[in-house]
């Protein structure tokens, strides 16, 4: 399985540049699409879900064109939007049988069982016979994510879905996700949570004002961080001016002050120890330092 | 996966969505119940609903879905655009456009589903009335109907609003918007579209005729399913634009403009479907108009008389064959070089022979012409063959009704029903001379001569073959064979025959030599069951029932059979302009209506236990012989013998005459020709028929507005009988409302009573009577001619009334009644007392005239249901003749204290046309003589001194000032119905915020007796009355008031009347309060008035609801 996006652009009605030569290959595995808010990963998605037409660019899902060939990429697609509510007269498990019957599974008594093996992995078969909008906000994501995975789909695109979440369903969604990746299949993840990308993500791109800023494997985007990213012990003035001139990643209270993490170039202190980047620290570094720069 | 599981899966869904949407449970829980409800209160015996709802297995479903109907097309429009704003709003649909289907396989699936929701209510609703149908004990029962209304009904009003709803919110994206264009689109169709351009924009098919018969099935299915479909098509049509626009990526890049592509087609082929069907309906107008433009063509032309006529005619299925052999003869005063017949353009004429030797003729439309010269002699005789086979054209059919107003349908109840007027179907065949199937000699209807009507009296004979299991019902003694033939020979001459071919049972019995026979359908005798106990006492009481009616009539039936035959109910009960009967009257056979629905008392399961009820009332025990006996006998009355009613539950399509047993006495025994005065014979008719009639007299009730008799003497002062008989009536909808539209049949029948019923007050009752029924008598099964009657009348009165009926005929003068000195009192007569009742009355018109007197002795009318002003028998009544320019005086003595006094004055000057004085209590005993006779007095023209001037509302002198309050709204409402006649009802709930005009026996005026009415408010309408007085003097005035106070006035205020008086010391307000008022002329005050200050005014300030506007009176003083 491969998407191929090839200079991908798309300008809103009301003039608004969304997404600006945009080039990706997204393989097998887990995909990250990175970036704050507004950055153009939802456009992204939504393009990539047939959902909205770009307006330069061509995409291609294992050689079918997006604007072509729109019947054969449905037919491989899951997909989860950030908003997902229910239809409200619905039963969890209709819901779900709903799905099913639509990603083509039209034996009665297949989809039945398909619907109880997802309801059962998802951890609402308790609750199929609640009505699918008295779900609480985990279990609507998880019945959101069972309704993207049902019809055993090759692209899986899942938009922000840990947002709102509480730390133990994060977990419990990541696994999942990260459970279907080790089949033959694409899954894109956005979100703006770096914690999502760096548990599961093979490869991630980030975004910002609608331009892919990096494109590489998570190990890549730390390591380009080495070096640039500090622990100090610090107090009064020297905080303060800390906090003016890098991007503070963390700061701790300490007996004799705050413990900070942060990230920069160069740092003029010298008390403060460099520390091993992570996923969180390269994101920051990269979001604050090198966005201007070319050829990071 | 396919494309309809797709679909059905989108279908589902939204179907269980929508059966869970409380919105449509609490609608599909209202109309359950309140459809339950109305099945219950059809089904049981304690509601008054009409038998038509049992009788007919397609009533329950055709009533259930026609008012559900009217409910989902409404709520269809509200979940239509629900699902719309839904997907527009709900991020959750993304989910599922991002699958892999079609957008016309997601919108297909939606609209499925809702259309599903809606079936399964309709199902549900359905099944509710099929339930109490069947276990109602005597409801028809069919089972195909709860599937055929369905799909002619529901599916394409859904189809069709839904397109639309979706169509609306795609275009518009607002909700709010396609709700309020949507409903008021639909208030436009219940309340003023339905009924325009042939029922065109009716999609909820609320006005359609769609009454399904078990005897002629739907009567116009082709017509139905053509309008159908206009909105079944443009509803999908519609849906595909919704497929094109939906905010969705096209699955296929391909294929994205299909849907555009059959948005256009399928819209088209609405309209197409609409195009049809309004030419279907014009073609009918265009062709009616062509025949009488043919029939006028040849109006004049002399044809030959039908002596003798042989049928033998083939049922073919959906057509027959016919053999027609007549044999004429040219028994006018002039040659003849062409042959015109009659015959339906529907049948192909394949050969014509004259005596054996085939001839060439030529058609046009119903016309055929055949050259062939034939002396002026009678005894010269040709026999003429035709050949022919084909269909009915039902066009040819009552051209004498105005095409441009022809109404091809009819309502009965919530249902309406197509009018048929011929079938030929594999199980039924209905024709009637009307039809044309055999050669008719002449023209048919032409408006140059729009009342002469003169079929020949001929001897037919009829040969049918049929189908085994068919049996043939016509005219004539009938030789019936097994193998489906019949013949059916005639020995007395007869103007019309007619044939029935269904599969009919027979039930007959013959009393004094005549065969009485009913034919009904297999399945619909149901009125077996009602009558087991008299099977032996039929023939007593038909005997006895038909001598009630021929003494009543006075005349002998002239045939040897009668017959009871069903039709479907569609069988148009049409009248025509020169028959006081319609076309089920048939000779020797009556046509009845599918299992009597529109006819009176067919209800016999209601009736029994009506009757039960009111014999346990007054305690009466009767055995149940008597009990049918009863019953059959109040069906007799109630139908064939035109009771003293006028009141008919289904009076859009039948009236006391319409099934009277007249034409077997008079119109198919002989006939009054006469060139020059053609409707003569329906005068001679309707006299006939009213001759004995007993006298009614009625209240008028204060919303009444202006009757028939009234609307006929308006008429009848603007336009003699002829220019009426020619040009018609001009009627306006206001008009109609009262549910009395005014026909030129309705003229002819008055003013054709009033002129035999001069003609017998002139030559004495039984005199007139007795030379008339020798003359019917001498002339049995032939016509005779007008000079017959005068001959008769010079010999026996040596007088001529060709003068009076040629002034009759051809001019508007009219007889006027003025009444003066009307006393009550009480008499002495020996030792009793008596009441006495004398008023003086002359005619001061140079036309001789009639007055109806009628007393009611006590107040039994009080008795009448609330709102009816149905007539009743009087006490006591007297027809007057009162000759041009003669006065009499009357006198009419009573042991009981009168009530009430009836004056009718029939066709008149006078307005109202019935005068009604209300005696609240007689005066003291007068010792003066009694009088009780009519006496003539000298003659006199004037009922006012000659010292009074008086202004009436009607005159010169009185003006108004019209300041209406009327909304915008109203007014562009009412802009189309401005009323032919002025006078309305008083409408004391809702007086008119303008003056209005409105007759009452109260008011003041020489013949017409009205008054002006208005809503009472801050004074700004004013009446105005200016008096040309002789000179300046001392004047008492007056004014006339008719109290009219409603008693059920909620505010129980009375009117309290404003007037401004003008003298020649300025003005005086005068208040009059309704204590101080009697009816009548009340004083106001003396005042020396110059002629230039003649003037009174009345504003519409007032503390009552509404004030009125008579007439004031000057009285100069001595």
């Amino acid at each position: 399985m491969k998407i191929q996006i090839h200079d991908l652009n798309k300008i809103y009605d009301n003039g608004k540049r969304a997404l600006s030569d945009v080039n990706l290959e997204i393989e097998n595995g887990m995909f990250g699409l990175l970036g704050p808010n507004g950055a153009g990963k939802s456009t992204l998605m939504r393009i990539l879900v047939t959902l909205m037409k770009p307006t330069e660019g061509v995409i291609k899902v294992n050689g079918f064109d997006l604007q072509k060939d729109r019947g054969e990429i449905r037919k491989m697609l899951g997909y989860l939007p950030q908003d997902f509510r229910f239809f409200t007269k619905l039963k969890t498990w209709e819901f779900l049988d709903y799905a099913a019957g639509l990603s083509g599974i039209t034996n009665k008594t297949i989809r039945s069982e398909k619907v109880d093996e997802w309801l059962d992995k998802v951890g609402l078969f308790d609750v199929r016979e609640r009505n699918a909008n008295k779900l609480s906000g985990g279990m609507k994501r998880r019945l959101g994510i069972a309704q993207a995975l049902i019809g055993d789909p090759k692209i899986i695109i899942v938009d922000e879905p840990t947002t709102g979440l509480d730390p133990e369903e994060r977990i419990r969604f990541r696994n999942i996700l990260s459970e279907i990746s080790q089949h033959d299949v694409i899954i894109v993840l956005s979100t703006h949570i770096v914690g999502d990308i760096s548990s599961v993500c093979q490869n991630l791109a980030l975004l910002n004002n609608g331009r892919v800023e990096y494109n590489g494997s998570p190990e890549e985007l730390i390591k380009k961080t080495k070096g640039h990213v500090w622990q100090v012990n610090t107090s009064g003035f020297e905080y303060e001016m800390l906090k003016e001139k890098y991007a503070i990643i963390s700061t701790i209270p300490s007996e004799d002050g705050w413990e900070v993490q942060l990230v920069g170039d160069k740092l003029n202190v010298n008390h403060a120890i460099e520390i091993e980047p992570n996923l969180e620290h390269a994101y920051v570094y990269f979001m604050e330092y090198l966005t201007s720069k070319t050829n990071f | 996966m396919t494309i309809f599981q797709t679909i059905k899966i989108v279908a589902r869904f939204e179907m269980k969505t929508l059966l869970r949407s409380w919105f449509f449970r609490i609608f599909a829980g209202l109309f359950i119940v309140g459809l339950g409800i109305f099945n219950v209160a059809v089904f049981v015996d304690a509601s008054n609903a009409p038998w038509l709802y049992r009788a007919l297995p397609a009533s329950i479903p055709y009533a259930n879905l026609i008012i559900l109907n009217l409910g989902q097309a409404i709520v269809a429009v509200f979940l239509a655009s629900e699902f719309l704003k839904q997907d527009r709003k709900n991020d959750t649909v993304e989910v599922i456009y991002a699958r892999s289907m079609t957008n016309a396989q997601y919108i297909i699936g939606k609209t499925l589903g809702i259309l599903s929701v809606f079936i399964i209510l309709n199902f549900i609703i359905l099944i509710l009335g099929m339930g109490f149908s069947f276990l109602s004990g005597d409801s028809a029962k069919g089972i195909g109907e709860f599937f055929l209304y369905p799909i002619l009904i529901s599916i394409p009003t859904l189809v069709f609003i839904l397109g639309l709803s979706f169509f609306l919110m795609t275009v518009l994206k607002n909700q709010a918007i396609t709700f309020i264009i949507l409903l008021g689109y639909i208030a436009l169709t219940i309340f003023y579209l339905n009924e325009k351009y042939y029922h065109l924009f009716d999609y909820i098919a609320y006005k359609i005729p769609m009454m399904n018969s078990t005897v002629g099935g739907f009567g116009n299915l082709n017509e139905i399913i053509v309008h159908r479909s206009i909105y079944f098509f443009i509803g999908i049509g519609l849906i595909f634009f919704t497929i094109f626009k939906l905010n969705r990526l096209p699955q296929s890049k391909t294929f994205r403009f299909l849907p555009l592509l059959l948005t256009f087609f399928f819209v088209f082929v609405g309209f197409y479907f609409a195009y049809v069907y309004v030419n279907l309906k014009k073609d009918v107008i265009e062709q009616k108009k062509q025949m009488i433009a043919l029939n006028n063509k040849y109006a004049y032309y002399p044809r030959v008389y039908t002596d003798k006529c042989s049928l033998e005619l083939e049922h073919l299925g959906d057509q027959i064959k016919i053999k027609a052999i007549i044999d004429v003869s040219n028994r006018t005063n002039q040659n003849i070089d062409t042959l015109i017949f009659c015959i339906n353009p529907g049948l192909e004429i394949s050969s014509i022979e004259i005596n054996n030797k085939p001839v060439n003729f030529s058609r046009e439309l119903h016309l055929v012409k055949i050259a062939d010269f034939i002396p002026s002699d009678p005894n010269d005789k040709k026999q003429i063959t035709f050949n022919y086979q084909g269909k009915i054209n039902e066009n040819t059919h009552f051209l004498d009704n105005d095409p441009d107003k022809y109404k091809d349908n009819f309502n009965m109840e919530i249902f309406r029903a197509r009018k048929r007027y011929a079938y030929i179907q594999k199980n039924f065949v209905c024709l009637t001379s009307e039809s044309l199937w055999y050669p008719i000699s002449g023209v048919t209807y032409a408006t140059v001569r729009p009342a002469f009507y003169q079929p020949d009296f001929s001897i037919f004979k009829l040969k049918v073959k049929t189908s085994k299991a068919l049996i043939a019902v016509s005219q004539g003694e009938v030789k019936s064979y097994e193998n489906g033939e019949f013949e059916f020979d005639n020995n007395i001459p007869l103007p019309k025959i007619s044939l029935l071919i269904a599969d009919y049972q027979k039930y007959s019995v013959t009393v004094d030599s005549i065969e009485y026979s009913i034919y009904s359908t297999k399945g619909n005798d149901y009125y077996l069951e009602h009558f087991t106990e008299i099977k032996d006492t039929i023939p007593a009481l038909i005997r006895e029932l038909r001598n009630e009616y021929e003494s009543l009539l006075d005349l002998k039936y002239g045939f040897k059979r009668f017959s009871f035959a069903e039709v479907p109910v569609h069988f148009a009960l049409d009248k025509h302009i020169w028959s006081v009967v319609s076309d089920a009257v048939q000779p020797e056979i009556l046509f009845y209506p599918e299992k009597g629905v529109v006819m009176e008392e067919t209800d016999f399961r209601k009736r029994k236990k009506n009757t039960e009820k009111k014999m346990k009332e007054n305690k009466e025990e009767v055995s149940p012989e008597e009990l049918q006996c009863r019953i059959f006998k109040r069906f007799v009355r109630g139908n064939l013998m035109a009771p003293p009613t006028e009141w008919y539950q289904f009076s859009e399509v039948v009236d006391k005459y319409t099934f009277s047993l007249i034409p077997y006495y008079y119109t198919f025994v002989t006939r009054l020709e006469s060139e020059k005065w053609p409707i003569l014979n329906l005068a001679l008719e309707v006299y006939l028929r009213e001759r004995n009639e007993g006298n009614l007299s009625a209240n008028r009730w204060f919303w009444r507005g202006i009757t028939k008799g009234e609307k006929i003497n308006l008429e009848l002062k603007q336009s003699t009988l002829k220019d009426l008989i020619k040009k018609g009536i001009e009627t306006t909808q206001e008009d109609d409302e009262d549910g009395e539209s005014l026909t030129i049949n309705d003229i002819i029948l008055a003013k054709g009573d009033y002129l035999f019923s001069l003609f017998r007050a002139r030559y004495g009752e039984k005199e007139f009577n007795t030379l008339l029924n020798d003359l019917i008598f001498k002339n049995q099964h032939k016509p005779f001619l007008f000079e017959k009657l005068e001959s008769e009348i010079r010999n026996a009165y040596n007088d001529s009334i060709s003068k009076e009926i040629d002034r009759w005929y051809t001019k508007t003068q009219l007889p006027g009644f003025l009444i003066k000195e009307l006393e009550t009192y009480k008499v002495l007569d020996g030792e009793f007392t008596k009441y006495q009742i004398r008023f003086k009355i002359t005619n001061p018109e140079t036309v001789d005239g009639i007055i109806t007197m009628n007393i009611d002795l006590d107040d039994k009318n009080n008795n009448r249901p609330f709102g009816s002003d149905e007539p009743e028998q009087p006490d006591y009544s007297k027809k007057i003749y009162i000759k041009a320019q003669t006065s009499k005086e009357i006198g009419v003595v009573f042991s009981t204290e009168p009530a009430r006094m009836n004056i009718y004055t029939s066709i008149s000057e006078n307005l109202p046309n019935n005068l009604v004085y209300e005696f609240s209590g007689f005066d003291d005993v007068k010792k003066i003589d009694m009088l009780d006779a009519i006496n003539n007095i000298p003659y006199f023209d004037e009922i006012n001194s000659p010292n009074e001037i008086i202004v009436d509302n009607e005159e010169e002198g009185f003006n108004y000032v019209q300041v209406s309050n009327e909304s915008y709204l109203k007014s562009l409402i009412n802009k189309d119905q401005k009323a032919k006649y002025k006078y309305t009802g008083i409408y004391f709930w809702s007086p008119p915020s303008e003056w209005k005009s409105v007759l009452r026996s109260g008011f003041y005026g020489k013949y017409i007796r009205s008054g002006m009415y208005t809503r009472s408010g801050d004074g700004t309408r004013i009446a105005q009355w200016n008096a040309k007085l002789p000179s300046g003097a001392y004047y008492d005035v007056y004014c006339h008031i008719e109290k009219i106070n409603i008693e059920w006035n909620r505010e129980k205020r009375k009117s309290n009347y404003n007037f401004k008086i003008y003298h020649d010391d300025g003005m005086d307000d005068i208040i009059l309060a309704d204590e101080e008022l009697e009816n009548g002329w009340n004083y106001m005050g003396t005042f020396y008035i110059s002629p230039e200050n003649a003037k009174v005014e009345l504003t519409n300030k007032s503390i009552g609801k509404m004030v009125f506007a008579d007439a004031i009176k000057w009285v100069k003083n001595d």
